[in-house]
């Protein structure tokens, strides 16, 4: 007698499994899987006419990372010296000074090179993309002096990274 | 009819699909998704020219390289600090004026700048590099933001360098001693 009353009360999993795998589909659109080579501690300055990445399919990108350095006590930013990162796969390293940060710099430019060849290097193509990732805290000494060190490395060109603010015009 | 017939017999035999896995399933996957989500802030690049190395100040010798590279001056303003990290003026320097010009906030530089770029669109001339000498101790989100004004501006080719301190006037020769 108790079965056939179970069986009409069985509820209908279908639109609920349907709404369900609706959402999965939205998260795994949506997802950000941490691809880029960010120091979540930088907080970036915002631009409203900053845009999407500039580059070629082929362009490796170089990140470097710029945290200014604040005292523990105080909580005051150094004008001194800032903290520059940078990440080998999925290791990341630490600069305090820009010797060593040119001396990555070089490493990676050498590669670059030696991977482009000679033709394509010679038409100024193949050289990584260098993006500079300050935070807003920075003294423009801090990313003058990075921005200097890539140069003389023997890249012309840096991209500059800020948090697009729709706010702003442009 | 016969078909009509031979479907009253037919037994109802209902296919019993297993949702309830497939659901547990769902749900499981849906709770990861929620877990490892994170809004990333949206990021956006700012492509720039690189200054000229080895040199803290552009000096007479950059800028004759720019103008070597160029074959036109590059407008420049200048941006010295009020010594806390913010803004004091903005110095725009541009090769048809004699004197800079000052404006004391950003919003008069951006009509200013919009104008030198609009007259060269008009005129099919292309827009010269805009050259942004900053003084050092300036916070970087001020920088950023005059970059981008410069962008929005119509400026394509933007560099930021270190300012330079003005050029000391040429002293005038002592009046002879008529005595």
């Amino acid at each position: 007698m108790s079965a056939p009353a179970d069986a009409a009360h069985e509820p209908d999993l279908t639109p609920l499994l349907d709404l369900v795998l609706q959402l999965v589909m939205f998260f795994m659109l949506v997802v950000h899987f941490e691809s880029e080579q960010r120091n979540e501690k930088v907080q970036l300055p915002k631009a409203g006419i900053a845009k999407g990445l500039v580059k070629n399919d082929k362009d490796r990108i170089l990140f470097i990372n710029l945290l200014p350095q604040k005292n523990e006590q105080t909580g005051e930013v150094s004008r001194a010296s800032a903290l520059i990162t940078v990440f080998e796969g999925t290791s990341m390293k630490e600069y305090t000074n820009q010797i060593q940060l040119r001396d990555y710099l070089n490493i990676e430019f050498e590669k670059d090179q030696r991977a482009a060849g000679t033709a394509v290097w010679s038409s100024g193509k193949g050289r990584s993309v260098v993006v500079l990732r300050a935070d807003k805290d920075c003294t423009f000494r801090h990313v003058y002096d990075t921005m200097s060190t890539i140069k003389t490395v023997g890249y012309s060109e840096v991209q500059l990274r800020a948090q697009v603010d729709k706010t702003s015009g442009g | 009819m016969r078909h009509r017939h031979r479907r009253v017999h037919e037994t109802h035999t209902k296919p019993d699909l297993p949702i309830t896995p497939m659901l547990d399933m769902s749900f499981q996957l849906l709770a990861f998704f929620v877990i490892t989500y994170k809004p990333a802030t949206l990021e956006g690049s700012l492509a720039m020219s690189l200054p000229k190395p080895g040199s803290d100040t552009p000096s007479q010798q950059v800028n004759s390289e720019v103008l070597e590279d160029d074959k036109e001056q590059p407008v420049m303003v200048r941006v010295p600090s009020n010594g806390s990290g913010l803004i004091l003026a903005y110095e725009l320097n541009t090769a048809t004026a004699a004197e800079p010009i000052r404006f004391p906030d950003s919003d008069k530089l951006l009509v200013e700048l919009k104008s030198i770029a609009k007259a060269k669109i008009d005129a099919k001339e292309p827009v010269p590099k805009l050259e942004y000498q900053f003084a050092p101790d300036i916070n970087y989100q001020f920088v950023i933001k005059q970059l981008d004004e410069a962008k929005q501006a119509g400026f394509t080719k933007v560099t930021p360098t270190l300012i330079s301190e003005p050029k000391a006037k040429p002293m005038a020769p002592a009046a002879p001693d008529l005595k």
